[in-house]
C-alpha cells in the first residue's frame, strides 16, 4: 500500500477555495472569477504530475487509521485520468466563464462551479461508500443551484426536476449503503468488495437494485434520466456544459465503480454478486437509454435539448461499454467517457457564444461558416468526434467499443446491431447541423466575434480532439491500465487498498 | 521517409495549407493542384511491394499497421492522383464552392484505403474519406438540396461503413489480428467448412462497397448526390470515389477462387453469380433510369453507377478475362466520364442552370467543349477507336464465356440504354437550336481547353493503345493467382472469342475519313444558312412568333417509351429508404413524448423502473 | 514494302466501298420496282439510285455549320470503315480483325455520327426521328444481342471468318439449320435495322417530313442514301456469314444477301407502320423470346465453356 497524503489538496484546494471565495468576492468579482481559474489550474497541474509521473496508484490515509478503519481517498488509474479529465474541463470552463459569468450573482457562481469540481473530484477519489454519499450531495446541491442560474425562468424549472429526481436518487442509494452496512459492518469500498460474497444474496441483489437505480439518475440512465433535457436546456451553456463534461463522469464513475468493484465477480467477463447480474441491468438500461436518446434527439428543433438528448444517449454507450464486463469493454468505456466529456463540454460552450449572438433553435446555425469559421469548425470538429469519425478522438473509442463487445459476443451482438443503428441516426442530426452550418446563407450576415477567454478553451477542446485523434496513445495507455482497476477487482483495487485482506 | 508515407502526408499537408489560405480562391486551388501534382511526383518514385509498417498502441495492444503497395494498389493509385491532377487543373479556373482543402483530405484517405493492410487503417480511411466527402458536397449549388443529398450520402455510407465494422470485428476475432491478407486467408481456410459464415462475414463487407460503388439496390443516394454536390467536386466523386467500392470487392473475391470446384450455376460459383446479377441489375437500372432525367448532373450520375454495374459484373466473374475487362472498364470510365462530367461542369458555369431542356445548340458557342463531350460519350457508348470500345466488348466476351444469357442480354440492354442517353444528353446540350439567352456565351478558359484537348487525346491514345493499360492490368490478374490474357502488342486487346488490333481498325477508320473529306470535297458546293433557315412545313415562323426554345424539341424525348418503362418505375428502392427514414423519425417523435417536461412522470418513471428491477430480481431469486 | 501492302490494301478497300454501295443502290432500286409491282405501279428503273445519287452529289445545298457537315460526314465513313472487316464472300480484307463485335460497334458509330449531323441542323423533326430511331435500337438490338450471344456461345470463337468456315461443307452445316430460331429473331431484327414497315417510324414521310433526313439536301442527301446502302450490304451480309455459311464468291454472296432483303421488302410492302413504343416493346418480346431460347437451347447443347 502506496500512500501519498499530500494528495488531499485535491478534494480539500478547490472545497477550501470555494467557501473562501465570498471573502475574496469582497474585495472584487473578477478575482472571484480569477480564484477559480487559479484553484483549477493547481488542481489540473497536480493532478497532471500524478498522472504523468506516474505517482498513482496511491492512498490518502486520513490521521494515521488505515482502511478499512479509517477513512481514505483511493487514487488509482482510474481515478487518476478522470481527475485529469475533469480538472481540465473545470479549468477550460472556468476560463470561458471568465467572459460568459457577467449578471447576477457571479461571486457564488464561482463558488458553486468550484464546490461542484471538489465535489465531483472527491467523489472520484473516495474510498469509502457513505463518503460518496456526501460528495454525491456536495455536486448535487451545487448542481441544483448551479442549474436555476441565469436570466431565464425555465433554468428554475429545469434546477427544480433535477433536484426532485436527484434526491430520489440519493435516497434510494442512501438505503441501498445501509442495507450492506447491516450485512458487513463496513463502509469501505474495499472492505465490503472483499467480503461481498458473505451477505445474504437476496439483501444483496435488493441492495444491488437500489444503489443502481439511485446511480443511474446521476449517470442520466432511462427511465431515471427525466431530468436531463429539461435541466440542460434550462441552465446557461456552460452549467450544461459542466453538468455533460464533469457532473455525468461522476456519476458514472461511482455507478461502475459500485457495479464492477463492489459487486463485481470476476471470470472472463465481470458479472456480479446476487441474483440478478447488475452487468446485464446496466446493458439493458444503457442500450434502451442509448436508444431512446438518439430517437429523441432525432427530431428535436432546439439544438440544445438536441445536445441534452445526445449527452443521454452517449451516457448510455458508455455504460453499455462497461456492462460488456472485459477488460477492452472497460477500456473502452473509459475512452469513451473522456472523449464524450471533451466533445459536449465544448459543444456546449460554443453553442454559449453563438446564443449570444442569436438563439438556440438548429435553424439559428444556418450560415453559421460565414459568421464565424472558428465557431463552424470547432462545431464541427466536436460533432464528427461524437459521432465516432475518424482524424477526432471519437473514433478509436467507438471502434474499440465495438471491438469490445464484438468479442464478447452472445447477445451483444444484436446489443451493438442496435447501438450502430442509433449510431446512424445520431450521424444524421449531427450532420444536419452541420450541413446548416455550411450550406446556407445566414438570415442576418452580422458576424460573431468571438472573444478571447472564450476562444482558449474552445480551441483547446478542439485540438486536443485532433490530438487524441491522431494519436490515440496519449488516452489509451492510461485507460487500459484503467480497466485493469475495474476487471480485476482484488488486484485491481482491493489489495491496493488494503494490502492484508483475503478475498472471500 | 518512406515515401508512402509521403503518399499520405503530402495530401494532408496540403490540405492544412489549403483550409488555412482558403480564402484566397486561386491560391487554394494552386496549392489543391501542386498537391496532386506532387502527390504523383512521389508515386513515380513507388514501386510493387514496397511496404511500410509502424504499431499503435491501442486496445492494449500494439496493433501492427502497414502500407503495402501491390499491383491493384498502384493501379488504383495511379488513376485516382493522375485524375486528381486533371481535375484541379481544369479547376484553377472554375468558381464552384468546392473546398479544396476537403479533396485533398479525400486523396490522403483514398491512397491509405489502396495501400492498408490491415482493417484498422483501411477503415480509418474508409471513415475519413467518407466524412470528408460529406462535408465536400455541402457546398452545392443549391443548398437546401445539397444538404440534403449530402445527408442521404452520409446516411447510407455512414450505415455500409458500419456493416463493414461489423464485418471487420466479426472476422477479427476469429483470427485475432486485422490484417487483411492474414483474415483473407483465413477465410479461405474455412471456406469449405462454414461456407455461411464466410458469406454472412463477407456481405457485411460488401453493404460498404455497394453503397459507395452505388450498386443496386443501395443505387438510390448516388442520383441525388451527384446532383447536388458542387460542379468541381462531381468528376472527383463519379470517377474515382466510385471505384473504392471496386477495390474492396476485390480484397475479397479472390475467396472464391477455393469455390471453384464446388458445383454452382454454370460452372460460376453462386456468390460470383450472385454479384453479377447485382451488377447486370445495377447496369440496366442506372441506364434505364438515366434516359428519364432532365437534370444533366443526375443523368449522368444515374449513367456513373450503370457503368459500375458493368464492372462489377465483370470482375464478379474473377476469371481472367473478367478481371481484366472489368479495371479496363474502370480505368476507361474514369477516363470518359471525366471527359463527360468535365465538359458538363464547363457547360453549367457557363449557362448556369442543370435543366438539359432549356439549353442546346451550344456547339456553335463552345465547339472544343463540344467535341470533348462527342468523345466522351463515344467513348461512354464504346465506340472504337475510342477508349471504352475495348473494355465492354471484353465485358460481354467475359459474360457470353461463361454463358450467363439473361445477365449478358441485360447488360447489352443496359449498353444500348446508354446510348439512348448519351444521345439524348448530347442533344439537348449542344445540338439543335441555340436559344438567344445564350449568345454571349464563350468558350471556357485556356486551362479548360488544355484540360480537354488532354482528355480527347488520352481517349483516343488508350483506344488505340490499350496495351499501356492491359500491361498493369495482366499483372493484376497475376498477382490474384490467375492466369493473365495473353499480351501480343500494345495495339491489341486479346478477348476470349477474337482479339482486336486497334490500330489496324484506327488507320481504316482515318483513310474511310480521309475518303469521305475528299468526296465531300468534290462534291457540289453548299451554303452556310442560320439556325432559323429551316424546314417549317411552309410557315413563316415570324407569324407564329417563333423562337428557338420552341423550335428545340428535347423535352421528354423518350415520351413514347414511358409506358414501357413504367413497371420499370414502379421499383421504389428510394422510396423504401426514405420511408424508412420517415418511420425513424416518426419513432424518434413518438419516444421523444417520454420526456413530457412534467416532473411527476419523471418521477412515476423512476420509480416505476425501480419496482420493475425490484420484481426482476424477485423473480430470478 | 508496307506501303505497298498499304496500297494494295487501300485498292481492295475501295473496291470492297464501290462494290457495296453499288450492291447496295441497285438493292435499293430493284426494291422501289418490286414495291412498285405490288402496288400495281411501272415504278423507276432499277438503276434511278444511282442516277439520284449522282444527281445529289452534284447539286449544290445548304449547310448549317460545321458539326452538321462533320456528323454528315461521320454518318456514312465509319460505315465504309466496319465494311473493311465483313468477310464478304472468300474474301476478307483483314482477316485477323472481324470480331462480329466489333462491326456492330463501328455501326453504331455511323449512326452517332449521322444523329449529330442530322441534330445540328436545329429542326424538331429530326430530333424526333431520330429519338425514334434510338428507341426502334432500344427495341431491336437486344434480341439482337441474344442471337450474337448464341453464335459467340455455339461457334466459341467471335471472328466471323471463323464463324464461316465452321459452317463449310453444305447446306446442313449452315448456321440457319444449327439455330433457325435465332434466324427468325434475326430475319425480324433486319426489318427493324433497316427501318422497313413495320418498323419505318423513324423516317415516317407523312408524319415528321422524313424526320432525321429533313434538313438533308444536294451531297447531305447522298451521303445518307450512301450511308442507307451500305447499312443495308453490311447488315445483310452480316446476317449471311452468320446463318447462311457464308459464300465461295461474291455473286453467290450478293445473291444470298438479295434473298434475305427480298423478304424484307415484301414485309415491308403488306405490312402498316406500328406506334413507336408498339415497335419497341415488340421487339422484346417475339424476338427476344425467340433469340433468348435459341441462346438456352445452345448453353444446353453446348455445356460449360472451359474458361
Amino acid at each position: 500500500m502506496k500512500t501519498y497524503n499530500f494528495a488531499a489538496l485535491l478534494v480539500g484546494v478547490p472545497l477550501l477555495m470555494a467557501f473562501s471565495i465570498p471573502l475574496f468576492g469582497f474585495i472584487s468579482k473578477q478575482l472571484a472569477k480569477w480564484i477559480t481559474v487559479l484553484t483549477l489550474t493547481f488542481e489540473f497541474l497536480f493532478s497532471l504530475y500524478i498522472l504523468l509521473w506516474h505517482v498513482y496508484p496511491f492512498n490518502v490515509i486520513m490521521g494515521n487509521w488505515v482502511p478499512p478503519f479509517g477513512e481514505n481517498l483511493y487514487i488509482g488509474s482510474l481515478a487518476t485520468i478522470l481527475i485529469v479529465v475533469i480538472s481540465f474541463v473545470g479549468l477550460m470552463i472556468s476560463i470561458y466563464n471568465l467572459w460568459s459569468a457577467k449578471y447576477g450573482d457571479v461571486v457564488h457562481f464561482a463558488l458553486l462551479f468550484l464546490m461542484f469540481v471538489g465535489g465531483s473530484i472527491g467523489l472520484i477519489s473516495t474510498g469509502d461508500i457513505f463518503n460518496v454519499f456526501i460528495f454525491m450531495e456536495i455536486t448535487g446541491i451545487s448542481s441544483y443551484a448551479l442549474a436555476a442560474y441565469g436570466p431565464e425562468r425555465r433554468a428554475l424549472g429545469g434546477a427544480f426536476k433535477y433536484l426532485v429526481i436527484s434526491s430520489i436518487g440519493s435516497t434510494l442509494y442512501l438505503f441501498g449503503v445501509l442495507l450492506i452496512y447491516t450485512q458487513l459492518g463496513t463502509l469501505n469500498i474495499a472492505e465490503i468488495a472483499a467480503r461481498i460474497s458473505q451477505t445474504t444474496p437476496g439483501l444483496l441483489t435488493f441492495a444491488g437494485i437500489l444503489l443502481v437505480a439511485g446511480l443511474a439518475v446521476e449517470a442520466e440512465l432511462f427511465p431515471f434520466n427525466g431530468w436531463v433535457p429539461d435541466t440542460y436546456t434550462g441552465a446557461i451553456n456552460p452549467v450544461s456544459a459542466t453538468l455533460s463534461g464533469i457532473g455525468s463522469v461522476g456519476g458514472v464513475y461511482v455507478l461502475i465503480r459500485i457495479v464492477m468493484t463492489v459487486f463485481g465477480k470476476n471470470g472472463n467477463f465481470v458479472s456480479t454478486y446476487g441474483n440478478l447480474d447488475l452487468m446485464t441491468l446496466i446493458a439493458i438500461l444503457g442500450t434502451a437509454t442509448v436508444v431512446i436518446g438518439e430517437l429523441s434527439a432525432l427530431v428535436q428543433t432546439n439544438i440544445k435539448k438536441m445536445l441534452a438528448y445526445s449527452s443521454m444517449a452517449q451516457m448510455g454507450l458508455v455504460a453499455m461499454a462497461f456492462s460488456i464486463g472485459s477488460r477492452l469493454g472497460a477500456y473502452a468505456g473509459i475512452f469513451q467517457l473522456i472523449n464524450h466529456s471533451i466533445a459536449k463540454a465544448m459543444l456546449f460552450l460554443i453553442l454559449g457564444v453563438i446564443v449570444s449572438f442569436g438563439g438556440e433553435r438548429v435553424e439559428d446555425m444556418k450560415g453559421l461558416w460565414y459568421k464565424s469559421p472558428f465557431l463552424a469548425v470547432t462545431f464541427t470538429i466536436g460533432a464528427l468526434s461524437l459521432l465516432g469519425l475518424p482524424l477526432f478522438g471519437g473514433f478509436w473509442s467507438k471502434f474499440a467499443l465495438v471491438d469490445a463487445s464484438f468479442q464478447r459476443g452472445g447477445w451483444y451482438d444484436f446489443i451493438m446491431a442496435i447501438v450502430l443503428f442509433a449510431s446512424v441516426v445520431e450521424a444524421f442530426y449531427y450532420l444536419k447541423v452541420v450541413g446548416y452550418i455550411f450550406t446556407s446563407k445566414p438570415a442576418v450576415s452580422e458576424k460573431i466575434k468571438v472573444e478571447i477567454s472564450p476562444a482558449i478553451p474552445i480551441a483547446a477542446f478542439a485540438i486536443l480532439i485532433i490530438a487524441i485523434g491522431i494519436f490515440p496513445q496519449i488516452v489509451s495507455g492510461i485507460s487500459y491500465s484503467a480497466a485493469h482497476e475495474l476487471t480485476d477487482k482484488m488486484s485491481g483495487y482491493v489489495l491496493n487498498v488494503i494490502p492484508t485482506i483475503v478475498g472471500h | 521517409m518512406s515515401s508512402l508515407l509521403a503518399l499520405l502526408l503530402v495530401p494532408v499537408t496540403g490540405s492544412i495549407v489549403a483550409a488555412i489560405i482558403q480564402r484566397y480562391r486561386l491560391a487554394e486551388r494552386l496549392v489543391s493542384f501542386s498537391t496532386f501534382v506532387v502527390t504523383l511526383l512521389f508515386l513515380i518514385d513507388i514501386r510493387v511491394g514496397d511496404a511500410f509498417t509502424w504499431s499503435l498502441g491501442f486496445l492494449g495492444k500494439n496493433i501492427e499497421m502497414g502500407l503495402q503497395i501491390t499491383p491493384l494498389s498502384i493501379f488504383m493509385l495511379y488513376m485516382t492522383i493522375a485524375f486528381g491532377v486533371l481535375l484541379t487543373f481544369f479547376d484553377l479556373t472554375e468558381r464552384s464552392k468546392m473546398k479544396s482543402f476537403l479533396l485533398l483530405l479525400t486523396l490522403a484517405a483514398s491512397n491509405w484505403i489502396f495501400m492498408a493492410t490491415d482493417f484498422l487503417s483501411f477503415f480509418f480511411a474508409w471513415e475519413l474519406m467518407g466524412w470528408a466527402s460529406i462535408l465536400a458536397i455541402f457546398g452545392g449549388r443549391r443548398t437546401a438540396e445539397s444538404r440534403h443529398g449530402a445527408l442521404y450520402y452520409a446516411m447510407m455510407s455512414i450505415g455500409g461503413s458500419y456493416s463493414m465494422l461489423i464485418g471487420i470485428f466479426l472476422l477479427s476475432n476469429l483470427t485475432g489480428s486485422f490484417s487483411i491478407q492474414q483474415n483473407v486467408s483465413y477465410l479461405v481456410s474455412i471456406m469449405t467448412v462454414h461456407p455461411w459464415w464466410v458469406l454472412g462475414i463477407v456481405s457485411m463487407f460488401f453493404v460498404a462497397f455497394m453503397v459507395k460503388s452505388g450498386i443496386f439496390p443501395f443505387h438510390t443516394w448516388v442520383p441525388y448526390t451527384y446532383g447536388e454536390s458542387p460542379d468541381g467536386f462531381v468528376p472527383y466523386l463519379s470517377s474515382v470515389m466510385s471505384k473504392y467500392g471496386i477495390y474492396g470487392f476485390l480484397i475479397f473475391l479472390p475467396l472464391t477462387l477455393s469455390l471453384r470446384n464446388v458445383p454452382g450455376v454454370l460452372g460460376l460459383p453462386w456468390p460470383n453469380y450472385t454479384l453479377v446479377w447485382f451488377g447486370s441489375i445495377t447496369a440496366v437500372v442506372g441506364s434505364v433510369l438515366a434516359f428519364m432525367q432532365d437534370d444533366v448532373k443526375k443523368l449522368f450520375a444515374y449513367s456513373s453507377f450503370s457503368n459500375l454495374g458493368f464492372i462489377l459484373a465483370a470482375i464478379a466473374l474473377f476469371t481472367p478475362i473478367g478481371l481484366t475487362a472489368g479495371l479496363f472498364h474502370a480505368f476507361n470510365h474514369l477516363l470518359f466520364n471525366g471527359a463527360i462530367f468535365i465538359t458538363v461542369v464547363a457547360v453549367i458555369s457557363k449557362v448556369g442552370i442543370t435543366r438539359m431542356s432549356e439549353m442546346g445548340g451550344l456547339w456553335q458557342k463552345m465547339p472544343l467543349t463540344f467535341l470533348t463531350f462527342f468523345v466522351g460519350i463515344a467513348s461512354a457508348a464504346g465506340i472504337p477507336p475510342f477508349a471504352g470500345f475495348g473494355s465492354k466488348w471484353m465485358i460481354f466476351q467475359a459474360m457470353i464465356s461463361h454463358g450467363l444469357i439473361f445477365a449478358t442480354v441485360l447488360l447489352f440492354f443496359a449498353s444500348i440504354a446508354s446510348f439512348l442517353y448519351l444521345m439524348r444528353a448530347f442533344h439537348a446540350i449542344f445540338l439543335g437550336q441555340l436559344s438567344h439567352k445564350y449568345d454571349n456565351v464563350k468558350e471556357i478558359s485556356a486551362i479548360g481547353k488544355i484540360t480537354e484537348v488532354f482528355l480527347i487525346g488520352a481517349l483516343i491514345f488508350f483506344g488505340i493503345f490499350p496495351g499501356f493499360i492491359l500491361d498493369p492490368i495482366n499483372s493484376i490478374v497475376g498477382s490474384f493467382g490467375l492466369k493473365p490474357l495473353p499480351t501480343s502488342g500494345y495495339e491489341y486487346i486479346n478477348g476470349f472469342f477474337s482479339s482486336v488490333n486497334m490500330v489496324s481498325i484506327f488507320i481504316v477508320v482515318i483513310v474511310a475519313f480521309i475518303f469521305g473529306f475528299l468526296l465531300f470535297a468534290v462534291s457540289a458546293k453548299h451554303k452556310k444558312v442560320p439556325q432559323e433557315d429551316n424546314y417549317t412545313a411552309g410557315q413563316i415562323p415570324k407569324d407564329w412568333n417563333l423562337t428557338p426554345e420552341m423550335y428545340q424539341f428535347s423535352y421528354d424525348f423518350y415520351e413514347p417509351m414511358d409506358k414501357e418503362i413504367a413497371p420499370f418505375l414502379k421499383i421504389k428502392i428510394d422510396g423504401f429508404f426514405k420511408g424508412f427514414g420517415d418511420s425513424v423519425e416518426y419513432l424518434g417523435s413518438s419516444i421523444k413524448e417520454i420526456f413530457t417536461g412534467n416532473v411527476q412522470i419523471y418521477t412515476y418513471l423512476a420509480i416505476g423502473g425501480l419496482v420493475i428491477f425490484v420484481i426482476a430480481g424477485w423473480i430470478v431469486w | 514494302m508496307v506501303i505497298v501492302e498499304f496500297l494494295i490494301k487501300l485498292s481492295q478497300g475501295f473496291g470492297i466501298g464501290a462494290l457495296a454501295l453499288a450492291t447496295g443502290l441497285l438493292f435499293g432500286g430493284i426494291a422501289r420496282k418490286i414495291m412498285a409491282r405490288i402496288q400495281r405501279r411501272y415504278g423507276p428503273p432499277f438503276t434511278q439510285n444511282f442516277m439520284d445519287l449522282f444527281k445529289l452529289l452534284s447539286k449544290g445545298s445548304v449547310s448549317h455549320g460545321w458539326a452538321f457537315d462533320l456528323g454528315l460526314v461521320a454518318g456514312f465513313v465509319p460505315m465504309l470503315a466496319a465494311l473493311m472487316f465483313l468477310p464478304i464472300g472468300p474474301f476478307t480484307l483483314f482477316p485477323s480483325d472481324s470480331s462480329l463485335i466489333m462491326i456492330v460497334y463501328l455501326m453504331m458509330m455511323a449512326y452517332l455520327g449521322m444523329a449529330m449531323g442530322v441534330l445540328a441542323s436545329g429542326n424538331p423533326n429530326s430530333a424526333i426521328g431520330m429519338s425514334r430511331a434510338l428507341m426502334l435500337m432500344a427495341g431491336y438490338e437486344v434480341p439482337f444481342a441474344a442471337v450474337i450471344f448464341s453464335i459467340y456461345f455455339f461457334s466459341k470463337t467471335g471472328y466471323l471468318t471463323q464463324i464461316v468456315a465452321m459452317q463449310s461443307g453444305g447446306f446442313m452445316n449452315w448456321n440457319i439449320v444449327k439455330m433457325p430460331l435465332g434466324f427468325l429473331a434475326v430475319e425480324i431484327v433486319l426489318q427493324g435495322m433497316l427501318g422497313e414497315k413495320p418498323f419505318d417510324q423513324a423516317i415516317a414521310p407523312a408524319e415528321i417530313a422524313s424526320g432525321p433526313m429533313v434538313e438533308l439536301g444536294g451531297k447531305y442527301l447522298g451521303f445518307g442514301m450512301i450511308q442507307h446502302s451500305v447499312a443495308l450490304f453490311l447488315e445483310t451480309g452480316i446476317i449471311v456469314d452468320l446463318f447462311l455459311g457464308g459464300a465461295p464468291n461474291f455473286w453467290i454472296f450478293i445473291a444470298k444477301q438479295f434473298v434475305l432483303y427480298f423478304v424484307v421488302v415484301l414485309v415491308d410492302a403488306i405490312l402498316p407502320r406500328l406506334r413507336v413504343h408498339e415497335a419497341t416493346s415488340f421487339f422484346w418480346k417475339l424476338p427476344l423470346f425467340l433469340g433468348i431460347l435459341q441462346a438456352v437451347i445452345v448453353i444446353i447443347q453446348g455445356g460449360v465453356l472451359n474458361v
